[in-house]
């Protein structure tokens, strides 16, 4: 099948704040403004995760966001891709070992592009999210593969719940 | 009776920046109650502001509960430190303070107008509103180094000076924005389609407002005239450089709007007064004190009145440090706003109030 | 339109090119909100991407449903390409919307009863006055057949401008453009009908879109008589007149929708017939 190399073309994003500060939510939403214009790539904000490609998360998990993340996660069709926004959502930041947060969302779904920054750019974003197209079209080849030679989907292991959820994180810093 | 919907937005939805949760009860799609939860956010920064952080750390952790506002945090907890230090910080100092404050008080509003617009199904003035706003993101790059979370103001000053040509290019680029600004007026004022969504949306009287704390430019379009502004001195000079109280009376998600773009040409004259007569002195008062007794500062933010309080015992680690957030106030009003109004409008009225969660839940 | 090569192939190409306006509307859209856009083929490849998304589907009626509403709109729009009934043609536009709405009803997805309720009452909207402008062409040509005014010497336009001025207030309706974008509302029911589709069938709720497109400027085109340019003119016309308005308006709701709809486009159409039925 060659419509693999189409799905890069229109990656349709879904976005997710998980606690975070606004700070990065403002810079996705500068990237539909007409300075950075992320249609030009073909996407598209929908807010809707049964028809999205790209997961984009915001923030560290607060406890009350975990569930409902993983929920959007699962929700998603494959092949999907997710993509950390700043560093509270790929590390946890300046929020990691506080009571209520968890060290990036890493830790309840599998994350394929980190993006840095506190705030991250828009370019940094336009840019995390063009790498995500490449590994969204490698997914889609692995998935393909699978479904034709009958093989496991993703040969890691990546599914939800790598750690114990329970599991406390220890104070960075004190 | 007509058959109840319980229509939940949240946490995840479209038209919302950040996780909240409402949950309206709706007859033919006309809302009858509302629930709103609002916790999704909480860290538990107060508690690592006590224990992990320094005090001189706090500011920037501060920064981080609000991307939105993060001058406003950062600069009322410096406030509440230096009352603590009980030192006095350079006037260059708190001139900057007020300039960064106000260009953030312009990126906010602009956001917040155009997400509005932007709920009201006004794809277009979204984008227009979103492309005025860049030049104000430009600027505080400029000013501070960093688009969002620009940690200028540190305990005793502020971290970076105002380069002449920085502050020329501010100048200039405020001189262009004035007739975007009077567009921008005109097209929220008068397209009909928009105030047929906007006028009478989601309004809240004078008496309600006032029985339930609004504060803000949500206060202040009910005809409340409340503005830390106007009320505090001794900590920055808001008058000597021109504020004006800006109130409207009808408490819609209309009103509110103006409130915000009349907020903006009183911005734009403050920033261009205080680059006109900025005074010349060191940027930080130096001092090797520990924060020792109790302070509260009160913060005018782009969305209301920010309250500090913090209190310390003259070690690294303060002992207790109290956010009251701007929309923490609001969040009674909000619920109640919603009674009788169209699902339709829903979204825009969230958007108008302008809700900052993270700021809430901290 | 003599000639049966051209319909025919009309009904063949009609995804083709109504995903063409779709994607040449889309970078309208963007310049006029003075961004640059996606490129023109953008639909086909969105169409392409949602083929090889996994299926998630909520049961099976619903997806079949969601399929049943892309043929019955296709075959609606073969009714009227072929010169058949108008009236036919409503009802059958009217049944693929009603599918739609049966397989939204169908989920329990709040969003999706909300966009179906206001679905049914665009149709309230938009059908009568589609009838009325049937009659007025019955009353003109002597037969409710689309050929009749496909083939009538005289534009209708200049019969019915009142009427025309009705079909134009309501193709936004049906369009579901601003302001009377009601039934998809995305910032508050997130598409509504469309919510709960996904992958393969989502395409088939997505490529309908396209097929309306065709079938609303095949709408226009019936005021051109056997005036091919004209036809073209108000196709076209009637193409940049939808995007200002879209751009330039904010979303009603959809009780504002259906009085506008009910009082002025409705009487507009109604005067019309009357005066046709006078003279």
């Amino acid at each position: 099948m060659k419509l693999a190399s189409y799905r890069k073309k229109s990656p349709w994003i879904l976005h997710y704040n998980a606690g975070g500060c606004n700070g990065c939510d403002i810079e996705i939403l500068a990237c539909l403004s007409p300075k950075y214009d992320i249609e030009r790539f073909g996407m598209i904000n929908t807010g809707n995760p049964k028809q999205s490609d790209i997961l984009l998360v915001t923030g560290p998990v607060t406890k009350r966001n975990r569930e409902r993340l993983v929920e959007i996660y699962a929700q998603m069709p494959e092949p999907k891709v997710v993509v950390a926004c700043g560093a509270c959502a790929s590390t946890g930041g300046v929020f990691r070992g506080m009571y209520n947060c968890e060290g990036g969302i890493d830790q309840y779904i599998p994350v394929d592009v980190y993006v840095c920054g506190c705030g991250t750019r828009p370019e940094q974003i336009i840019d995390g999210v063009v790498q995500a197209l490449a590994i969204l079209e490698t997914k889609t080849k692995e998935l393909e593969e699978s479904v034709r030679l009958n093989k496991e989907a993703i040969k890691e292991n990546k599914q939800l719940n790598r750690r114990n959820i329970a599991d406390e994180i220890k104070p960075v810093y004190t | 009776m007509a058959k109840q919907y319980e229509i939940p937005i949240g946490a995840q939805h479209i038209s919302l920046l950040e996780p909240l949760h409402f949950k309206f009860t709706t007859e033919n799609e006309k809302i009858v109650a509302t629930e709103a939860n609002v916790y999704y956010v909480h860290r538990g920064i107060e508690q690592a502001c006590c224990s992990k952080f320094k005090f001189r750390q706090v500011s920037f952790v501060v920064g981080r509960v609000c991307g939105l506002c993060s001058i406003s945090h950062t600069t009322a907890y410096s406030q509440v430190a230096e009352k603590l230090l009980k030192i006095e910080i350079p006037l260059r100092a708190k001139y900057l303070r007020m300039l960064v404050i106000e260009l953030d008080r312009i990126h906010s509003h602009l956001l917040c107008l155009s997400h509005v617009a932007e709920n009201s199904g006004f794809e277009a003035l979204f984008m227009k509103t979103m492309q005025y706003r860049e030049f104000s993101m430009e600027l505080l790059e400029a000013v501070c180094g960093n688009r969002i979370q620009y940690d200028f103001s540190i305990v005793g000053g502020v971290a970076r000076d105002l380069k002449p040509q920085v502050a020329q290019s501010i100048m200039e680029r405020l001189k262009k924005f004035i007739p975007q600004l009077d567009e921008l007026m005109d097209i929220y004022k008068n397209n009909w389609t928009l105030s047929l969504k906007n006028k009478g949306a989601g309004a809240i009287t004078k008496e309600d407002a006032m029985r339930l704390n609004v504060v803000g430019p949500f206060a202040r379009a009910a005809g409340l005239a409340v503005d830390v502004r106007n009320e505090t001195e001794d900590l920055l000079p808001w008058k000597e450089v021109g504020f004006e109280m800006v109130t409207e009376t009808t408490g819609d998600v209309y009103a509110r709007n103006m409130v915000r773009l009349r907020e903006l040409y009183v911005s734009i004259r403050i920033i261009e007064n205080i680059i006109n007569g900025l005074p010349e002195s060191a940027l930080v008062t130096e001092t090797k004190a520990f924060p020792d007794g109790e302070a509260t500062v009160r913060l005018e933010a782009p969305r209301g009145e920010l309250f500090y309080y913090a209190k310390g015992n003259k070690t690294q680690v303060l002992e207790r440090l109290k956010i009251k957030a701007p929309t923490f106030s609001n969040v009674a009003a909000m619920t109640e706003a919603f009674t009788g109004n169209e699902y339709g409008s829903a979204p825009a009225i969230i958007a108008s109030y302008d809700p900052c969660l993270s700021c809430t839940a901290r | 339109m003599n000639n049966l090569w051209v319909p025919i192939i009309l009904i063949i190409l009609a995804p083709l090119l109504g995903g063409l306006v779709y994607g040449f509307e889309r970078i309208i859209k963007a310049r006029m909100q003075r961004r640059i856009g996606p490129p023109l083929l953008q639909p086909f490849y969105d169409f392409l991407k949602l083929a090889d998304k996994r299926k998630m589907i909520v049961h099976s009626a619903h997806a079949f449903l969601g399929i049943m509403h892309f043929v019955s709109l296709w075959f609606a729009l073969a009714v009227l390409l072929l010169g058949g009934d108008l009236i036919l043609v409503i009802f059958l536009h009217l049944l693929s919307t009603a599918l739609l709405i049966l397989a939204a009803y169908s989920t329990r997805s709040i969003f999706s009863h909300l966009g179906a309720n206001r679905t049914a009452i665009s149709i309230l909207a938009y059908e009568p006055v589609l009838i009325i402008i049937a009659v007025s062409i019955f009353m003109l040509t002597g037969s409710f057949d689309a050929a009749a005014a496909f083939q009538s010497e005289q534009p209708l336009l200049y019969k019915m401008p009142l009427a025309f001025i009705a079909l134009l207030l309501v193709l936004p309706i049906k369009l579901k453009k601003s302001p009377f974008d009601v039934a998809e509302a995305h910032q508050e029911l997130t598409g509504g009908v469309e919510l709960e589709f996904s992958g393969i069938f989502y395409e088939a709720v997505y490529t309908a879109k396209w097929i309306d497109y065709v079938f609303c400027y095949a709408l226009v085109y019936l005021f051109a008589g056997n005036n091919i340019l004209l036809g073209t003119g108000l196709i076209v016309c009637t193409f940049f007149y939808l995007n200002a308005l879209d751009n330039s308006t904010a979303r009603v709701s959809y009780k504002q929708m259906l009085r506008f709809s009910l009082t002025v486009s409705f009487s507009l159409a109604f005067i019309n017939l009357l005066l046709n039925s006078l003279t």
